[in-house]
């Protein structure tokens, strides 16, 4: 059966590419696609996620070495990204905090519980990150992990819409924006719309992951 | 040929992976093993030990393909349909507010192409 869910699962991304290709929109986006309509099938068909687990455990063991493969751009992009350094980081450094500060704002407001205050804190980190530094604040490390994946979903669904509305067309700092917002699953967006937002969108995830797990147990008490 | 470049591409890139998950276990880093072996990759090429073309047919492939890694994880969040129910317009109003001001902030000190760094 894990073959069947693999299977499957390549087959409709196959499918939400062509068709992300053809009607370019944020509900086409391919991880929104595959993830909505894989869920519908396993609801449809009676199965809980544990059926999907074991298929799940293959693919993500090839999620490491993809991440690696980041290394390659950011290779052939290195003196465009030293050129822009300085600014770059600042983008990083006051990106990640801003959205930090307003996600737990706007949680405060709605007076959502500890445990989802502190999945917003930390969700623009990549979920592995986001799952230990829950577990370090004493929240819920598995709520975290995935308010991180719905962040980068949604982020890569109208990231690219945002910011074209704001006029930023410039693949360096789109790139650069996907990556410190919405960590891996924005990076795999910005790399499907220029090779050079692919290498900014993953310097930014692995400088916002160091950033965000050094900075958070600082700022916790003034945030919570 | 092909084949062989596909072989030593995906053996470097697993063994990265695998070599950055080990230093952030040895040294309790908080940073996932990946990144270490991104930048890993960046500085063996930098330094000429890894050559390009070893590597760029697999590792083209799978920058190219990376949003499907992250289908099966975004899958799980089917788990937490009881947390939509309860606080799914809250939450997706403070996800869609931070995630804006975040995109802009980030978009704005990142400057255009030709601005003085």
């Amino acid at each position: 059966m894990t073959f069947f869910w693999i299977g499957l699962t390549v087959l409709i991304y196959a499918l939400s590419r062509r068709l992300s290709v053809k009607w370019a929109s944020p509900f086409t986006n391919v991880v929104f696609l595959s993830t909505a309509l894989l869920i519908l099938i396993l609801l449809l068909s009676g199965q809980s996620y544990d059926t999907y687990e074991p298929a799940r455990d293959v693919i993500t063991t090839l999620l490491g070495p993809a991440t690696v493969a980041l290394g390659l751009p950011l290779y052939r992009n290195l003196p465009t990204l030293l050129a822009r350094a300085k600014r770059a980081l600042g983008a990083i450094v006051l990106g990640s905090l801003s959205t930090i500060f307003v996600a737990v704002l706007f949680g405060k407001l709605f007076e959502l519980t500890n445990h989802v205050l502190i999945a917003l804190s930390v969700k623009s980190a990549t979920s592995p990150i986001a799952l230990e530094l829950a577990r370090q604040l004493e929240g819920d490390a598995t709520l975290a992990a995935s308010i991180a994946v719905a962040c980068g979903i949604l982020g890569a669904m109208l990231g690219p819409v945002i910011l074209t509305a704001f006029r930023v067309t410039d693949p360096f700092t789109r790139g650069l924006a996907l990556g410190t917002i919405s960590h891996g699953i924005g990076t795999a967006q910005a790399a499907t719309e220029h090779p050079l937002s692919g290498a900014t969108g993953g310097a930014a995830m692995g400088l916002t992951a160091i950033f965000t797990s050094f900075v958070l147990p600082f700022l916790y008490p003034i945030l919570f | 040929m092909k084949l062989l470049k596909w072989v030593i591409g995906l053996s470097l890139l697993f063994g990265l992976s695998t070599f950055g998950n080990w230093i952030v276990h040895t040294f309790s880093w908080k940073v996932p093993g990946s990144v270490i072996g991104m930048v890993s990759l960046l500085v063996l090429l930098m330094t000429k030990v890894i050559r390009v073309e070893w590597i760029e047919d697999s590792a083209g492939f799978l920058t190219k393909h990376l949003a499907f890694f992250f289908i099966p994880i975004a899958v799980g969040l089917m788990a937490y349909g009881t947390l939509l129910k309860v606080a799914g317009v809250p939450l997706l109003i403070t996800l869609l507010v931070s995630l804006t001001v975040g995109l802009l902030v980030t978009a704005l000190v990142s400057g255009k192409e030709g601005e003085a760094s």
